[in-house]
């Protein structure tokens, strides 16, 4: 009975760490697929053309002083057939990509083709052109798929350039120098591009994160969270399963030791997610369903305070530990710490209100540096102070909220 | 949002700064091969000056204009000093200032072209930049004309890449914000399914118990009572389930599909097949009570039938709501569809035109059973379809 072996594989406790609802997680790979490629991959490739462009009129130039412009000539041939081949198959075939491999042919056999024209010319001013036009088309490649294949292609590319550049160094003199800058010019685009790719894509993937665990917010006191929620209904679907086999008598009775444990790690589980889920509040699950909070961020809010926040007070909450995490320098260890409560003991006067602190304790957060937009957030949750003291960065805020009679939703005071 | 175009810019800002170091960099290892014909020191001077102000200026610069100018005329600065101190262009000498005119001082758009009213100065920027850089290769031993062209074509190059972020970063923007709206929905479907099954549980909490007696083995509890145990447990997850997959319980609850051992799930269940019409331009609305238990092959002939007849009130009756009733007794399961469209004489009308005689009347006659056919022009229509129990 393979399937609930894996029951009991999944039983298995997970540690700390970020784990993302598969909705989440399916949301967030859509909106990753595809940024800035598309048919925004436009821009890119005029800039690209652009570059093969210069490096096709710098052949025309040079073509006069070439002892045999022949080889250097075919290599611009197999340039353009190979990038024309490879366009007219995406867009005819449906295949989704050009396997690395028959780039890389097409890389080699330009490359040696130029070499061969070119070498020995060197001290003429011939250095390659179609070789280095490489690097220019390489720019969409960086971009639509691989950073790190066009990166590591490119910077073959301009290797090899250089190398031979500098092997006619003893007879070209100074003008071994234009030849290792033409190799560079195989290399800066892709790089550019590259390091501009995967930026977009950080900066996206941040951004999205929050917007995703934004969603908790709109959560009602006790939230059971979307991962706690997933779980449960894996846990019902194992349990179903096993319990139709033993009704429908497909397994035998006494139940084997194997099954026995299934069934018992299963029924510890359940009980645990349906009483867990109970006492947890948005905040939690925010920080535990988020990339750059889960292990960035401790919360402790042992009365589960945090679900009596009105919708803003939340939204604001979150963001500016956002904005902490985010301003902290990257080596800082120690994770921000929460901490709600204890609540104030009932004023007579406004019988309904709670009244509990929020502080919140930041380390590495370099002095000034903090986002101006986190003092305003944290103005939105209630009046708070700050402070830095040995390089911790403590911010205080009173919270009050109103408990809005029975519904159980609570306003925000000012 | 603001957030992610403050990101934005940090990205262009690195970008610049690599750029145009880069070229900076470049440039000076050009100038620093012995050529006999440079001033090496001045020129070296110069770049240093050239270097330290780019990295300063784009590595700290919040003044966008401000650092790019300053980049683009110690550029243009050195350019000039270098055209001048050389007497002779060595190529060496050539490649630096194309360097420094088409590498370093282009890196400035990255920094000016997300800012719409900076596009002007940045045009004359360039267009300074790149006269500048085919000036001073006017000197004997330059290359002018390509000079001008690569440079060109360089400027060009960073200005595309750039326009290409800020096109990025606005459709992640919107995209993001599409993703946030649908994903809050999610959750809140997600936290109602949890509640569902918790509250479910709350009620009868059988399987719990059911569970804690499986992980003994069960030993110590008659084999049949467990497995009846088990099988009545078994069911109530299954319910819970297809609750859970339906988006509103109303109607779902007519039928509970019957064997335990058949582990499919429902074909079409008549919340599925109420959307399918509602999609369609039909309100269908449910009355009924009860849960019904039929078997697979004669609930699918009924669900098939019905969703027939629902079909011809949309194509046929002129109105956009119908009613179905469900009802039992101990021997038969009745389905009512009823519309108050523009109905007909049935005795005219062959009912085999209406697409009766195999989609409706074929599929109730394989399950034993029988259908139904009631109206009169202008009073709507009634089909009554019904199938035995089991």
């Amino acid at each position: 009975m393979s399937r609930h072996a894996a029951v009991a594989d999944r039983a298995r406790p997970t540690g700390r760490g970020f784990r993302r609802p598969s909705r989440s997680a399916r949301a967030a790979d859509a909106a990753l697929e595809g940024i800035g490629g598309g048919r925004l991959a436009g821009g890119l490739l005029v800039a690209a053309l652009l570059l093969v462009t210069m490096h096709v009129l710098h052949f025309a130039v040079l073509v006069p002083f070439y002892p045999d412009a022949t080889a250097s000539a075919w290599a611009w041939v197999v340039l353009f057939a190979g990038t024309a081949a490879s366009w007219a198959i995406l867009a005819l075939v449906r295949t989704r990509w050009i396997a690395p491999s028959v780039m890389l042919a097409i890389a080699l056999a330009v490359v040696v083709l130029d070499v061969v024209g070119t070498q020995g010319a060197l001290y003429l001013g011939v250095t390659p052109t179609a070789a280095p036009a490489i690097g220019a088309l390489l720019m969409p490649v960086a971009v639509l798929r691989d950073p790190r294949f066009a990166v590591a292609l490119g910077s073959t590319v301009g290797a090899i350039l250089a190398v031979c550049a500098l092997a006619q160094a003893e007879q070209a003199g100074v003008q071994a120098v234009v030849g290792v800058a033409n190799a560079g010019t195989a290399v800066l685009p892709v790089v550019v591009t590259a390091l501009a790719s995967s930026g977009l894509r950080r900066i996206v993937r941040f951004e999205l994160d929050l917007v995703l665990v934004q969603s908790t917010v709109g959560t009602s006191t006790r939230a059971v969270g979307m991962f706690a929620s997933e779980e449960l209904a894996r846990l019902d679907d194992d349990a179903e399963r096993l319990l139709a086999d033993v009704g429908a008598g497909r397994v035998p009775l006494p139940l084997t030791r194997d099954l026995a444990a299934t069934a018992g790690s299963l029924a510890t589980r359940l009980r645990m997610r349906l009483m867990e889920g109970r006492s947890d509040t948005w905040l939690k699950h925010a920080v535990a369903e988020s990339e750059y909070l889960a292990d960035a961020v401790d919360v402790h809010d042992p009365d589960g305070l945090a679900g009596a926040l009105a919708q803003g007070q939340r939204d604001a909450l979150l963001l500016v530990l956002w904005l902490l995490v985010s301003d902290r320098s990257r080596a800082a260890a120690i994770p921000v710490t929460v901490r709600l409560g204890p609540a104030t003991p009932h004023d007579p006067m406004h019988p309904r209100r709670t009244a509990f602190p929020v502080s919140i304790a930041a380390h590495g957060v370099p002095r000034g540096r903090t986002d101006p937009s986190t003092w305003e957030a944290a103005g939105i949750v209630g009046p708070f102070e700050s402070s830095v003291a040995n390089g911790v960065r403590t911010i205080t805020i009173d919270c009050a909220v109103e408990n809005r009679a029975d519904t159980g939703d609570v306003g925000l005071v000012r | 949002m603001k957030r992610i175009l403050k990101e934005r810019d940090r990205l262009l800002r690195r970008l610049a700064r690599v750029t145009g170091m880069t070229g900076a960099l470049g440039a000076l290892l050009c100038l620093m091969v012995p050529t006999g014909s440079t001033p090496g020191s001045l020129a070296w001077g110069m770049l240093g000056c050239l270097a330290v102000a780019a990295a300063v200026g784009l590595a700290t610069g919040r003044d966008a204009v401000g650092s790019s100018v300053a980049v683009v005329a110690s550029a243009g600065a050195a350019v000039v000093a270098i055209a001048l101190v050389s007497g002779r262009l060595h190529p060496s000498t050539a490649t630096a200032i194309v360097l420094l005119s088409g590498i370093s001082a282009a890196s400035v758009s990255f920094i000016l072209v997300v800012r719409p009213r900076l596009r002007i100065p940045l045009a004359l920027l360039a267009a300074v930049s790149i006269s500048l850089g085919t000036a001073a290769s006017f000197r004997p031993g330059g290359m002018p004309g390509l000079a001008m062209l690569s440079m060109s074509l360089t400027w060009l190059g960073t200005i595309a890449i750039a326009l290409w972020i800020e096109r990025a970063v606005a459709v992640a923007v919107s995209r993001i914000d599409e993703v946030g709206g649908a994903h809050r929905a999610e959750r809140l479907a997600s936290e109602l399914e949890a509640r569902q099954r918790q509250d479910a549980r709350l009620l009868h909490d059988t399987v719990l118990a059911t569970l804690s007696l499986l992980a003994h083995a069960g030993v110590g509890v008659a084999p049949e009572t467990l497995r009846g145990q088990a099988r009545e447990d078994a069911r109530l997850l299954r319910q819970l389930r297809l609750d859970a997959t339906a988006s509103s319980q109303a109607a779902s609850t007519f039928f509970t599909p019957e064997p335990p051992d058949d582990d499919e799930a429902l074909g079409a269940t008549l919340e599925s097949v109420k959307q399918r019409f509602g999609r369609m331009g039909l309100d269908v609305h449910w009355h009924g009570t009860g849960q019904v238990l039929l078997p697979r092959e004669t609930l699918d002939a009924l669900l098939g039938a019905m969703a027939e007849c629902l079909e011809n009130v949309r194509r046929h009756s002129g109105v956009v709501e119908a009613d179905v009733t469900v009802t039992d007794d101990a021997t038969t399961v009745r389905a009512m569809v009823t519309d108050a469209g523009v109905g007909f004489d049935v005795a005219a009308v062959d009912s085999e035109r209406l697409g009766f005689a195999e989609s409706v009347v074929g599929r109730l006659h394989a399950v034993g059973g029988r259908v139904r056919l009631f109206s009169s022009p202008g009073s709507g229509t009634t089909v009554m379809l019904e199938v035995p129990k089991p």
